[in-house]
């Protein structure tokens, strides 16, 4: 099931108490691009995430995900086509790296699927497919955090779901491994034709890797486009209330930002 | 594993052979009355409780991700011995007893102490509000068996702790009929629980509704945990400490928690038989003794790192 436009929102809202922290969002992912969402603090870029997600029911407004309204759609059904990788979570001690990767496959073998310890060309394909194969059966608890971040892009990948949301992937990692998995991602979104969409902090990085960025700002869309058309210092100031130079610089086709806050 | 699977045999024909005649091989009609009536059916008992409370244990500290989130300490036990000491106590009649109050107490204990815990982080919390709603199961056993002639007392002091004192076949059929239904529920809700343990929105994300999932294993529980209390009262800190030990032996899968749980109450129970021969100790007794053991050991253990 590969739709044109595998997820999106129409007029999304949601309040949290007094605030409100989506004000009507509507956003089209169309399918095998990567969109990151960009903003400051409290811009709502997370909370549009987990709305995306399905971890967070809209106030108003609706998400479609393959063109059907989400909220009709059971979780397991969600999981099939939908994969997230949240932004922490609890070390899980006593688990292998493939014990824990092959949690992904709920939502495709069922409760009763998952009793059985079948060798599973999809859990065996995630593990490969980042790169975590040569650690399968160590005990995920003695990995460090950049091969545990790989671990959990690959229990999101064990779900074979044609879209998957990253929240904040690089947080917590050294810059060699945020290279590294922020590579990964590009790799497996080329490879599998995945349609990624991420929550990142790096406004360079988001320009570097990602094809669409959507910068949100008070709870609405406030830019949205390729990163080498909007990112300049006028899109540094509106979306992150910051005076500074944007410098962009094409090489080998491969478009590299620079930001210098003044 | 293999050692608790030798403990296991070892234990079963200790069971069957130690007490008031040391009887290996059955000849005469009195050993074999002692041995397959009475000797028989309090081992199997002993293990059936053992395995529920271990798998228990288990399915609670996974499904809440809290090692202390056990039986004993969420009310689950205190609630059901309370529940049915009071029928007891106040001879009422009620359908299925003492299953069915056993069950409405468990799941009535354990939904008290997790709504006093919710909103309160980290297991401390569940420690102290469990200590309190324990406390208070406790003394309406206590007040239970105050108000009661002393026929009945004896009866409720197997609420208190847990005794396998008594136990004939006939006891053995609403255990039966309890595991019917729990045995197919635990095999369901395991693949779930597994699911929770790596994290809420790592579990949503899976396709897994976290709360449902919870709900499923708290009512599993319960059911497993009044299965055993029914019979046998609440056999101190066996849902506490067979998931703690199975873990201490690297396993952490649900046949480990529930085979280190039946060794352990089989074992106890041969002792809780001979060791003051011809006095015989509550069974609840003994592994309340070894929690304490094991509870310093890992706080020791602790304390050096």
């Amino acid at each position: 099931m590969i739709a044109e436009v595998p997820l999106s929102a129409r007029g999304v809202r949601v309040r949290f108490g007094e605030r409100e922290v989506l004000a009507g969002v509507d956003i089209d992912v169309r399918s095998g691009e990567w969109v990151s969402l960009l903003g400051r603090n409290g811009s709502g870029k997370t909370t549009l995430l987990r709305v995306l997600a399905g971890l967070l029911r809209p106030d108003q407004g609706a998400v479609l995900l393959g063109g059907d309204p989400m909220a009709g759609l059971g979780r397991r059904e969600v999981a099939r086509r939908l994969a997230l990788l949240p932004q922490s979570a609890p070390v899980v001690a006593g688990l292998t790296v493939r014990q824990f990767v092959r949690q992904g496959r709920y939502a495709a073998r069922g409760p009763l699927g998952m009793l059985a310890d079948t060798d599973d060309p999809h859990v065996r394909e995630a593990l490969r497919a980042t790169g975590v194969d040569e650690w399968a059966d160590s005990p995920l608890d003695r990995l460090s955090g950049g091969q545990r971040q790989r671990v959990r892009l690959a229990l999101a990948l064990a779900q074979d779901a044609p879209v998957l949301l990253l929240d904040e992937p690089t947080t917590f990692l050294d810059l060699r491994h945020q290279v590294e998995v922020l590579e990964l991602v590009r790799a497996l979104q080329h490879e599998r034709g995945l349609t990624v969409v991420s929550v990142l902090h790096d406004l360079a990085q988001a320009a570097r890797y990602t094809d669409r960025v959507v910068a949100l700002r008070d709870g609405v869309v406030h830019a949205d486009g390729e990163p080498g058309d909007i990112v300049d210092s006028q899109f540094l100031r509106a979306v992150y209330g910051v005076s500074g130079e944007v410098l962009q610089i094409t090489t080998n086709g491969l478009l590299k930002t620079i930001v210098v806050p003044d | 594993m293999r050692l608790v699977a030798l403990l296991g045999v070892f234990a079963a024909v200790a069971a069957l052979a130690l007490g008031t005649s040391f009887v290996l091989f059955p000849t005469t009609h009195l050993e074999q009355v002692v041995v397959w009536q009475l000797r028989a059916p309090r081992l199997l008992l002993g293990a059936a409780a053992g395995a529920c409370l271990g798998a228990a244990g288990l399915l609670l500290r996974t499904s809440l991700r809290n090692p202390l989130a056990v039986p004993e300490l969420l009310g689950v036990s205190g609630g059901a011995a309370a529940a049915v000491g009071t029928c007891i106590a106040f001879g009422l009649s009620v359908p299925g007893a003492p299953l069915t109050p056993a069950l409405v107490g468990a799941a009535v204990g354990g939904a008290l102490t997790l709504l006093a815990v919710r909103g309160a982080k980290g297991p401390a919390a569940v420690l102290l509000v469990g200590a309190a709603v324990g406390s208070a199961c406790q003394a309406v056993l206590l007040a239970a068996t105050a108000m009661t002639d002393s026929r009945e007392q004896g009866v409720l002091v197997r609420y208190l702790l847990g005794s396998l004192t008594g136990t004939t076949w006939s006891a053995l059929v609403p255990v039966g009929v309890g595991l019917v239904v729990a045995v197919p529920a635990l095999v369901a809700v395991l693949p779930r629980v597994r699911l929770l343990r790596l994290g809420d929105e790592e579990a949503m994300s899976a396709g897994l509704r976290p709360g449902r999932a919870r709900l499923a294993a708290l009512a599993t529980a319960s059911l497993l945990v009044a299965v055993v209390v029914a019979q046998a009262g609440p056999i101190a800190w066996v849902g506490f400490f067979a998931p703690a030990l199975a873990e201490r032996l690297g396993r952490s899968g649900v046949v480990a928690a529930a085979s280190v749980g039946a060794v352990v109450v089989v074992g106890a129970d041969v002792l809780a038989r001979t060791v003051l021969y011809p006095i015989e100790l509550p069974v609840g007794g003994l592994t309340a003794f070894a929690a304490v053991a094991l509870g310093l050991l890992t706080a020791r253990k602790r304390v050096r790192v």
